[in-house]
């Protein structure tokens, strides 16, 4: 990130670290307290997090400090390793998550964040999905002032809201709380309704604690009445922190239940860290690219140096990162910030902080968690297919009842199947799925092609993210998916980003070849399969050809992207002697008084069965109503491939050398030819791009490639007829 | 087609096997086509009893394709077909052997090998692989040949060359697979990009140079056009997919270093990516029998 971006945007960062920091606070001694850690514990893993990993990480927005995932291990550490003495197992666990950092760090080393594209798009979002239902049923109770809600699992948490509903009804929890509470979630829900812009330049949370602290104080100081809230229900803050540095004891290193630890604790904050880091960034308005390792890096160091000090696990956090970025920030320093900001916090404004009520906390949460898990969320997916929304729920259900390593695995196992049987195709993604299927090269200068072959799905993606990387993202990129057979949609959602980030770099990626396949849904990230019979008639059009259709209505054509039978007149044509013409489709026309152009995709092959070589090209013929003398003219040689037309002599035209070098020019009738390339035409071709051309009686035949063009390709090439079209008519 | 002397193989003897179905006919034709081309004699390696009513069988096939029967010799082979060929190959002394091929094979044929890619792995002379052998001549247009940096390349791309004129193909493909690490920028600042471009043009004038070298050994002809191109991909598995997308009528590749195994099938590299899922003919070059390996 450039040093303007950081000058233009720290403010924004600032902010966001301020109101993810007033979250944290409380969430890092709570989670301290949830491990059997001391409190003071959360807050070094915080602070230390924050700036070690806003230094070193290679995320933007994404916010690290302890995780819900990791109390659960760090406890049954803390337990164990001392035989219940809890802070002589703290001591031997500072020693495991000092080890752990480390392991992190190797993994970071060894590029283990790879691993992170294996992920499913629509089972990544149900477990993010799920994780919000978590936030939203743990909260909950707490906003309405119940302190501690009997379950312990998210299921039984949820069935009880309404129990907890009634108890607040009933009046037995103080007015006050439950008004702080609903109050709270209320302001969350309706701060983006209300269009004040004066309200808008504090974020909802900041209202929340705004509000909440002020009421506090005017119990206090104007109403001078003891505050209705139970002290339990406020943030507490211990009162000698400075004093609680301890250090790591390292004696227990020749035990296995030791390393055991190290090990569980290295597993889960690897794997929550890398969830959370590629939740993150489908969360960042900008889709940046993150550095996965880099972040791993980070996160042992941080994890290394917080367990020196006594802290816990540092990983990266999805819930804090969220409202990180739904309060506006942009790069990595709202982490550095959220981190000074609690250690601002803890040391000067404790008298503050007591006053926060947890309810009010709790609806900040209540909201988080409802966004992650809310019906858009639901329909959003059900719009790229059924088959998503089944995996969506099938992953939310098993993070819910088995926790987020099992609910992902499930995801992930119940994406692939159902990939093998709904893709027609699932012996080829068996058969395929170790080997490599992509090609990148550089067709012209700074124009790529990036050929997928069999199939592309979320466990193979890595591979073509590897090409797309090594493109320059201020380059045209070109992604061909024609000798593909099936595309998911989690490829899609991944082009999808990329696309951003080369269009923000001055580049462009296109796709290409997906018309050929077929999906369930208009939405652009539907999986692509291949056609169910024959008739490649697509019940939605891919991008391309909507593109297509919406250019043909710009220049005044006709569009038509349903197959045409009639193109026998092509087989005139020298080029199509040695071809078979299937389909012709995605026919544009624009129809002029004395010539017609019309622009076509074309299926033709060449051989049969095994040694049928199907092209896909896409191809102008230009109609005039007076004939042209026959001649063809291209770069490489692909017009006289039949053998006996390969005799035609290529004619020079002397007193243009460049093009004669340039071009190979031939034809029938040499004078004809000569006479028809005046200077004009001459002076047209040298100043254009080269492509191939063929005349034939009143048609002239022209195309680029012998591959389909991509929609900024096509413009040029109408381009470049229409003014051939103009320069032959004034002659 | 000149100068011959400075090829470093000559394609003097070539055999295929024979048998007697409809796809072996197809095969007998190409294979005496291209022996033609050659000039060259034609070993035909029978695997079964020798008789009379066989002999004849074959002569009247020969006497269908229209070769000389001055220039072909019979081998009488007994046992498993790929040992029988490739010792039939070792006592004729050939330098080529052409085969029929699955162009893609199914699972079991995967893990177990086809005959083709068993002689693939044994074969002590160049070998071609024909995806579609066809009774009606096919023009050879597009070659592709890697361009690896190994001490095999400069006879493998030399050989494409005298393939190439003896056929009268008309494009030659030099293809270099390189690791996109190489290009890839770090950053993506404009400080980073420039540089990975300056990076990406430094490799291609290197490559080019080290390809000049090896392509201003070989005679000249202006009938053949010369492309270099660099592709980015997995070493050994592009050039196939390379050949399938820009639609090659051969892929001409150096031998194996060392003879695969059944491991190297389920840990795929190389020469396997291109034999299991064939884009199109392939000549593999042994570079001289010398330095073949054994």
């Amino acid at each position: 990130m450039s040093n303007t971006t950081i000058q233009r945007n720290w403010r924004k960062d600032l902010f966001a670290g301020f109101v993810v920091s007033l979250i944290a606070l409380p969430l890092s001694l709570g989670l301290a307290l949830a491990s059997g850690a001391p409190p003071f514990a959360g807050i070094i893993t915080a602070v230390i997090g924050g700036s070690v990993v806003a230094y070193f990480g290679g995320s933007y927005v994404t916010i690290t400090g302890p995780g819900n995932g990791l109390s659960v291990a760090t406890l049954v550490a803390i337990s164990t390793l001392a035989g219940g003495d809890m802070h002589q197992g703290y001591l031997f666990a500072l020693a495991a998550i000092v080890l752990s950092g480390v392991l992190l760090f190797v993994l970071g080393v060894f590029k283990a964040g790879a691993l992170g594209d294996f992920f499913p798009s629509s089972a990544v979002q149900g477990m993010l999905a799920a994780i919000g239902i978590i936030i939203l049923a743990k909260q909950f109770h707490l906003m309405l002032g119940e302190d501690k809600p009997d379950g312990t699992q998210t299921l039984s948490l949820l069935t009880e809201i309404p129990e907890t509903l009634a108890e607040a009804f009933r009046g037995e929890v103080g007015i006050l709380t439950i008004i702080v509470g609903l109050g709270s979630l209320l302001i969350m829900f309706f701060y983006s309704k209300i269009r004040n812009k004066f309200f808008h330049y504090i974020p909802a949370p900041m209202w929340v604690v705004f509000l909440s602290v002020g009421t506090g104080y005017y119990y206090e100081y104007i109403l001078e009445k003891p505050y209705p809230i139970p002290p339990e229900l406020m943030v507490s803050v211990p009162e000698k922190l400075l004093g609680g540095f301890v250090f790591p004891d390292f004696s227990l290193i020749g035990e296995s239940n030791f390393w055991s630890a190290v090990f569980s604790l290295t597993l889960i904050a690897c794997v929550e860290s890398l969830l959370s880091i590629k939740g993150v960034e489908r969360l960042d308005p900008l889709s940046r690219r993150v550095k996965i390792n880099k972040d791993l890096k980070a996160l042992g160091i941080a994890t290394t140096i917080s367990g020196l000090l006594g802290g816990l696990n540092v990983v990266a956090v999805i819930a804090r990162s969220s409202v990180n970025v739904s309060n506006g920030a942009t790069s990595r320093l709202s982490n550095l910030f959220h981190g000074l900001f609690i250690l601002i916090f803890i040391l000067l404004f404790r008298d503050i902080l007591i006053r926060i009520p947890l309810p009010a906390l709790a609806a900040i949460l209540v909201y988080t968690g409802y966004k992650l898990a809310s019906p858009d969320r639901w329909l959003a997916v059900y719009r790229i297919g059924k088959e998503q929304l089944l995996v969506f729920t099938i992953t939310l259900i098993a993070t819910l009842a088995l926790g987020i390593i099992w609910g992902i695995t499930i995801g992930i196992l119940i994406t692939f199947s159902m990939q093998l049987v709904t893709s027609g195709r699932g012996s080829l993604i068996l058969k395929r799925l170790i080997r490599p299927n992509v090609l990148l090269f550089e067709e012209e200068n700074e124009k790529f092609i990036i050929s997928i072959k069999n199939f592309s799905n979320f466990l193979n993606f890595s591979r073509l993210k590897k090409q797309l990387d090594a493109c320059p993202p201020n380059g045209h990129v070109i992604v061909d998916f024609s000798l593909a057979e099936f595309v998911d949609n989690s490829t899609l959602e991944n082009l999808n980003n990329y696309k951003e980030t080369f269009v923000a770099k001055g580049g462009d990626l296109e796709i290409i070849g997906l018309d050929d396949l077929q999906t369930q849904s208009i939405h652009p990230f539907a999986p692509w399969k291949p056609l169910p019979s024959r008739n490649p008639k697509n019940q939605f059009p891919s991008k391309r050809q909507r593109e297509l259709s919406h250019y043909a209505e710009k220049i005044g054509g006709t569009y038509e992207s349903q197959p045409l039978l009639s193109y026998e007149e092509l087989t005139d044509f020298n080029y199509f002697k040695s071809f078979t013409v299937d389909i012709l489709r995605n026919h544009l026309l624009i129809e002029k008084s004395r010539a017609k152009l019309s622009l076509f995709d074309l299926d033709y092959h060449r051989g049969e069965f095994i040694a049928r070589d199907v092209y896909h090209s896409t191809f102008i013929v230009l109609e005039f109503d007076f004939e042209l003398p026959s001649f063809h003219m291209d770069k490489e040689l692909l017009i006289d491939r039949v053998a006996n037309l390969a005799t035609h002599k290529d004619l020079n035209v002397p007193e243009f050398p460049d093009f004669s070098r340039r071009f190979r020019l031939s034809g029938k009738n040499e004078e004809e030819v000569l006479s028809f390339f005046d200077v004009d035409l001459i002076l047209f071709f040298e100043s254009n791009p080269i492509y191939h051309i063929e005349s034939k009686g009143k048609k002239l035949l022209i195309f680029k490639k012998e591959r389909l063009l991509s929609p900024s390709e096509i413009k040029g090439m109408v381009s470049f007829a229409t003014q051939l079209e103009s320069i032959i008519l004034k002659s | 087609m000149n100068n011959l002397d400075s090829w470093p193989i000559e394609f003097k003897r070539i055999a295929t096997a024979i048998a007697f179905s409809p796809r072996a006919e197809a095969n007998l034709f190409e294979s005496s086509r291209i022996a033609m081309k050659f000039d060259a004699t034609l070993v035909l390696i029978h695997v079964g009893e020798k008789s009379e009513e066989n002999e004849a069988k074959i002569m009247s096939l020969v006497d269908k394709v229209g070769f000389d029967k001055q220039k072909i010799e019979i081998s009488w082979q007994v046992g498993k077909p790929v040992d029988a060929i490739l010792e039939a190959c070792k006592q004729f002394d050939v330098d080529l052997l052409i085969a029929g091929a699955n162009q893609s094979e199914n699972l079991i044929q995967y893990y177990k090998g086809s005959i083709a890619r068993k002689l693939c792995r044994k074969a002590q002379c160049s070998l071609l692989l024909l995806t579609n052998p066809q009774v009606n001549s096919k023009i050879c247009e597009k070659i592709v040949v890697n361009g690896l940096n190994h001490p095999k390349t400069k006879d493998t791309i030399k050989t494409a060359f005298y393939f190439a004129n003896a056929l009268g193909s008309k494009q030659l493909f030099v293809l270099e697979e390189m690791n996109s690490k190489l290009v890839k920028s770090k950053d993506q600042d404009d400080l980073s990009l420039a540089k990975a471009q300056r990076n990406r043009q430094n490799i291609k004038r290197q490559e080019h140079l080290r390809l000049e070298s090896i392509l201003s050994e070989i005679p000249e002809n202006q009938e053949i056009e010369v492309f270099e191109k660099c592709v980015f991909g997995k070493k050994g598995y592009s050039i196939g997919h390379f050949a399938q997308s820009k639609k090659m009528d051969l892929v001409v590749l150096n031998s194996p270093d060392s003879k695969l195994g059944f491991l190297d099938r389920i840990f795929t590299h190389d020469l396997e990516y291109v034999l299991s899922d064939m884009p199109s003919d392939i000549l593999i070059v042994h570079s001289t029998k010398k330095t073949a390996i054994v």
